[in-house]
């Protein structure tokens, strides 16, 4: 009965509780998972590979790696963090934790529950503090006076009588048990939410100007099991004095089953969510329908650009770069716009000739713009700004949230609240009684120390002084 | 930057400095007055510290938590901080040798070698306009504060375990505590610090959920982060089943605060991501 408890402490609980029977294979792999080796040896492989992804850059065009290209594909070191083999040790992880886990639970439990109290005077003379008593009282008085010292210090106690012995365990902070058991299953539980991410969720984005409403389906890569709608009703940069930014918000509208259901502003940090589906301001910029023409070429050039585009001008050497949109423009100001309000819309534009910057304008929306004295014409015949918005639905988010809050708690109990335990044999001495006491902490041991110091102050003699380990 | 905020962040770079210098002449003289000066004038470092982050908080108009500057004023006064309740508690002044130095050259690097325009209170982009960034920020700081004490304790096993080996336990040696108690000083720290490093990630792993949508998406600062919170793990493992104290403890805890240094600097200088704009 007693083996169990001993096992329990001298090595960490459960650790690597061998099967007694190692012939098959089946146990011998149980063996190898439950291995605190095996256990080391992954989470430094793990950590060791990581650095790869870290150094070179990931999920690249093929190009951009240049010759080494063949050998980093073929090791999986583009996208590594996806690649077979370290998926493979992430999978290898969580199966040495949940062996290892599932292999403690029922000692775990067991020393929760109803530890025993017989221990061998061996063990407890190992332990890192011990002493030993002769006391002037009776065996059962005693014991009993160990056992009220002890519950009046908020310890556990349990005793038990065998062979004319009387054996007493105590114990504070059993909770601390489960720490690092807590602390394994939370990243199992992690692991799992990140895998419901990669096999249920989906991800995609949409570039929507300001009027326009999108299915889901219409979400570039996404692959959408809901159908509702989402009107783009407005999208704005709010600026500082200072000209940085401050915000882009866009307002959003969405449409279920042809009913309006809700209306939020969204911006970075504050996404919106609906059915599972959220949607994050990502990106933005405009579309420009504009036309471009000059002497030579009187048909022009009809396209659709946006801001920090070059268009050429057709038939000239000149060229115009497109550089920003300026809602309320004034002159004085030059590129800071006085309002986000589009009392005097305008679009600044740089002109060139071949790589010769020639002059700089702000051109009216919808009215032509001469450049370079006649030698051509562009037209920015209206500003459509759109937001770019990633939609994203991902349902292990939760599950890696529990996961996170699990692992907290683990942490906690299993730095925070350490299990303290102490065990006492009373023996009978011709009417006398001889205790010996010893204790035990996994944690804090210095603390541990100096309540056993005070524990065992009553008991005047020490035959012997705290044991080192 | 202005004259008050120079004024503070200079009169906390001399007082690390100050304090550096008295420990390690108290390595020398072991003047128990020495050590206790040195210890106030930590505490002085600490209250200018957080005064130059206070100004700079109401200056800029946010939690100044958000560039690098402010980074580094928060790490040397999380290691300063936690120095001070270590000291307290545990009663090793000659360990102020090795930590307060750190805190002194993290704002020597601000002083001479960090760029102004990363000094400036700079208007918050909006992906930095999160609580979650602060939390993200201020779990760092004492982790990391916690980390480099562990790693104070590491270097002077090593030195007092070297020195016991050669038969030759004079001078600074002589002097540092025993090895058992460097051990266990540097396990305790860890055992803060772990649990905080965890929690820097999650509120991490929060913001990106909110700014991005992806609560982990492997980029250098993140893969960083958690290559130490595995060594750290690797640590606490290897201590507790196999027994790996002392020595291979203290090697792994300076590993680890590598590996946090590295995290904190490396990532920004040598690799590009998310985070570079920090
Ligand atoms: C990243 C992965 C892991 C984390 C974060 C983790 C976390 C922890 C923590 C915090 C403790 C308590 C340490 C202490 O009290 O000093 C612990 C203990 C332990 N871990 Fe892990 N662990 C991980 C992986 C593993 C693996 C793969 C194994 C598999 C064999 C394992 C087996 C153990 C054992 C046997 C203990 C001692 C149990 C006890 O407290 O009684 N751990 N772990």
């Amino acid at each position: 009965m007693s083996k169990n408890n001993e096992d329990l402490d001298m090595r960490p609980e459960g650790s690597s509780k061998e099967h007694e029977n190692e012939s098959g294979i089946v146990d011998r792999l149980w063996n190898i998972f439950s291995s605190m080796k095996l256990g080391l040896f992954l989470l430094i492989v793990i950590a060791v590979t990581s650095i790869i992804g870290t150094i070179i850059p990931q999920k690249r065009a093929p190009q951009d790696y240049g010759d080494l290209y063949p050998l980093y594909s073929a090791l999986g070191i583009t996208d590594m963090y996806a690649s077979w083999w370290f998926v493979t040790l992430l999978f290898l992880l969580a199966m040495n934790l949940f062996i290892c886990s599932f292999n403690r639970m029922t000692p775990l439990w067991r020393l929760f529950s109803q530890p025993k109290a017989k221990v061998s005077e061996n063990y407890l003379t190992r332990l890192d503090h011990h002493i030993i008593h002769d006391a002037q009282k009776s065996q059962d008085n005693m014991a009993q006076q160990v056992k009220e010292n002890w519950q009046s210090r908020g310890y556990r106690v349990v005793e038990e009588k065998v062979d004319g012995k009387i054996f007493v365990h105590g114990d504070k902070g059993r909770y601390g048990i489960w720490g690092s058991f807590i602390t394994h299953i939370s990243l199992l539980v992690i692991l799992i939410g990140a895998v419901i991410g990669i096999y249920f969720g989906t991800e995609g984005r949409i570039a929507a100007e300001v009027g326009r409403t999108f299915s889901l389906n219409e979400v570039y890569q996404l692959t959408p099991d809901e159908d509702f709608k989402v009107r783009v009703d407005d999208f704005k940069t709010i600026y500082r004095e200072d000209g940085s930014v401050d915000a882009w918000i866009s307002t959003l509208t969405v449409i279920d089953e042809g009913q309006e259901v809700l209306t939020e502003e969204i911006r970075v940090n504050h996404p919106l969510n609906y059915k599972g589906y959220k949607f994050y301001q990502s990106f933005y910029g405009s579309y420009i329908p504009t036309q471009v023409s000059s002497p030579g070429a009187p048909e022009g050039l009809e396209i659709t650009i946006t801001e920090r585009d070059f268009v050429p001008v057709p038939g000239t050497n000149l060229g115009v770069w497109v550089a920003q949109y300026i809602p309320d423009f004034d002159p004085n100001l030059g590129w800071v716009s006085k309002s986000p309000d589009p009392n005097n819309p305008r679009i600044i534009y740089v002109l060139y000739r071949g790589n010769q910057q020639i002059g700089i304008g702000a051109a009216k929306i919808g009215e032509p713009e001469i450049l370079a004295d006649g030698e051509g014409a562009i037209t920015f015949q209206d500003y459509q700004p759109y937001t770019g918005l990633s939609v994203r639905k991902d349902p292990g988010v939760w599950t890696v949230w529990i996961g996170s809050g699990l692992m907290i708690l683990g942490l906690g109990l299993s730095f925070y609240l350490p299990h303290r335990r102490l065990w006492a044999i009373v023996e009978d001495n011709n009417g006398k009684a001889q205790v010996r006491i010893g204790g035990h902490a996994q944690k804090n041991k210095i603390a541990f120390e100096k309540e056993f110091e005070e524990i065992t102050a009553p008991y005047q003699h020490k035959t012997e002084g705290r044991g080192t380990s | 930057m202005g004259f008050e905020e120079n004024l503070l962040f200079y009169l906390t770079f001399a007082a690390y400095g100050i304090a550096s210098l008295l420990y390690i002449s108290y390595v020398g003289t072991k003047n128990s007055t020495t050590a206790k000066v040195a210890f106030y004038v930590v505490a002085f470092g600490v209250v200018v510290n957080t005064a130059a982050m206070a100004l700079r908080g109401y200056i800029g108009g946010y939690v100044p938590l958000s560039n690098g500057y402010e980074f580094l004023l928060a790490f040397s006064w999380g290691i300063a901080f936690v120095y001070l309740v270590t000291e307290w508690k545990y009663k090793v002044p000659i360990t102020g040798a090795f930590v307060i130095p750190i805190a002194w050259l993290l704002l020597a690097y601000v002083a001479i070698l960090m760029p102004v325009e990363y000094k400036v209170a700079r208007p918050l982009m909006p992906a930095l306009q999160s609580n979650w960034l602060t939390y993200h920020v201020l779990t760092a700081q004492f982790g990391y504060g916690a980390f480099a004490f562990s790693f104070g304790a590491g270097i002077m096993y090593l030195i007092k375990e070297r020195a016991i080996k050669l038969n030759r336990e004079i001078g600074l040696a002589a002097k540092l505590p025993s090895l058992e108690t460097l051990d266990q000083l540097g396990y305790r720290l860890i055992a803060v610090g772990f649990p905080l490093l965890t929690l820097c990630i999650i509120t991490g792993a929060i913001w990106a959920e909110y700014a991005w949508g992806r609560y982990w998406s492997w980029d250098p600062k993140e893969t960083w982060s958690l290559i130490t919170w595995l060594v750290y793990a690797v640590y606490l493992h290897a201590r507790f089943t196999y027994g790996w104290k002392g020595k291979k403890a203290a090697i792994l805890a300076i590993i680890g605060f590598i590996a946090v240094l590295f995290t904190f600097f490396g990532v920004n200088y040598f690799l590009s991501g998310l985070h570079s704009y920090a």
